[in-house]
């Protein structure tokens, strides 16, 4: 069975290219969450969202149908967005830095205690927090949590090696907990590459 | 007592972990309430972000980009005019209903030569009579005693205006802008 958005895709290659409002208004808002969440500033987040989009109109004759659009369409937000941001290179460069950061302790039992956790607060404060992330997580996360995309759809996306997406990603989550953390006033914070009594982590 | 890595539990939290090492941490989780609190910190902190509200771009924005990819889509001067086609419908009816009642008050009464306008407005104009009547009726009724009524042209004339644009508003609204809206 072909997808909704395949099914729009051969509509507006067949001539009926009014159609493609229907893909745009389907992609529209978790798209501009992207942008928003890369650009951090509404007017440049929709300028890069109709660059975009009609870029992607313009594309569409070379869309791999192996491929999804969504993949496919979030790649070019987001190489939109970056190029935005002019810094692109940068992105890259803290990877290695990343890596080397990547062993990051449990928390000691007095970090979590009984919260609240499904009340409206909490949802807020985490959506807040993911708001406040840094662009190279901020988007990451985004693609993960909203577009609800694998590791190796995030690659396809974003260029990144797969060591990075999941370095990025897992770093991006011990930042919200250490964050979310603090605003609810729990007792430490996290330790980064050291546990409680100062030693690394060993597994199970 | 060794405690599960933060990667195990996010593993174990997308579902992304391997079985075997799943039996492993599920065994471990039902002797460890820290652990076991980190995971369900965990599942919430991704349901949050998973359901987080989506920024939304404003209700323009599928214009513009149709408007970019189809430039016949574009507002020009004559869609423009066609789009304001029904209000401009209505001014000019108005208008001309006004000044053809104030120009010319007596061809309601049948003293003047029936014109092709007249006979259009025929049937309006005895609609209009009988709810004049009662109307004047009522304001006599009403009225103060040495109080000067308006006169009944002028008051058809005013009649004539308030109905008129009650019925253009109505056409404009469940006829015109249907029209339009289906032709483009």
């Amino acid at each position: 069975m072909a997808k909704p958005d395949q099914e729009i895709i051969r509509r507006v290659l067949a001539g009926e290219k009014k159609a493609y409002a229907e893909l745009v208004n389907r992609h529209k808002d978790k798209a501009m969450t992207l942008a928003m969440r890369m650009l951090r500033n509404r007017e440049d987040a929709e300028e890069a969202l109709q660059d975009a989009f009609v870029r992607a109109f313009h594309a569409l004759p070379r869309f791999e149908w192996k491929a999804s659009f969504s993949t496919w369409f979030y790649r070019i937000v987001y190489n939109v967005c970056a190029t935005a941001l002019g810094k692109k290179e940068e992105v890259y460069e803290i990877s290695l830095q990343e890596e080397e950061e990547r062993e990051i302790e449990l928390p000691s039992d007095e970090l979590t205690p009984d919260v609240e956790y499904e009340s409206t607060e909490f949802h807020e404060i985490v959506t807040d927090e993911i708001g406040k992330l840094p662009e190279a997580y901020a988007s990451v996360v985004t693609l993960f949590f909203v577009q609800e995309m694998s590791y190796e759809e995030i690659v396809a996306v974003t260029g990144l090696p797969l060591g990075t997406v999941k370095v990025r990603l897992f770093r991006a989550r011990m930042m919200l907990r250490e964050s979310i953390a603090s605003r609810l006033g729990w007792k430490k914070p996290v330790v980064v590459g050291v546990d409680q009594e100062g030693e690394r982590s060993s597994g199970v | 007592m060794n405690h599960l890595t933060t990667e195990q539990i996010l593993e174990y939290v997308d579902g992304t972990i391997l079985n075997g090492e799943r039996t492993e941490v599920v065994a471990h989780l039902e002797s460890c309430p820290r652990c076991k609190r980190e995971v369900e910190l965990q599942r919430v902190l991704a349901k949050s972000a998973r359901e987080a509200p989506l920024a939304k771009p404003s209700r323009k924005l599928v214009d513009r980009i149709m408007e970019s990819i189809l430039p016949e889509t574009k507002n020009s001067l004559a869609r423009k005019l066609v789009n304001n086609l029904g209000n401009l419908l209505a001014m000019i009816v108005v208008l001309s209903i006004v000044g053809y009642a104030v120009s010319t008050p007596t061809v309601w009464k049948g003293d003047a030569t029936p014109s092709v306008i007249s006979q259009t407005f025929k049937t309006y104009n005895q609609f209009y009579d009988q709810v004049s009547r009662f109307l004047t009726a009522e304001s006599a009724r009403l009225q103060s005693r040495g109080s000067t009524p308006a006169s009944r042209d002028d008051g058809k004339i005013i009649g004539f205006t308030i109905i008129s644009l009650l019925a253009l508003a109505a056409l404009d609204k469940f006829v015109i802008r249907r029209v339009v809206k289906t032709k483009s």
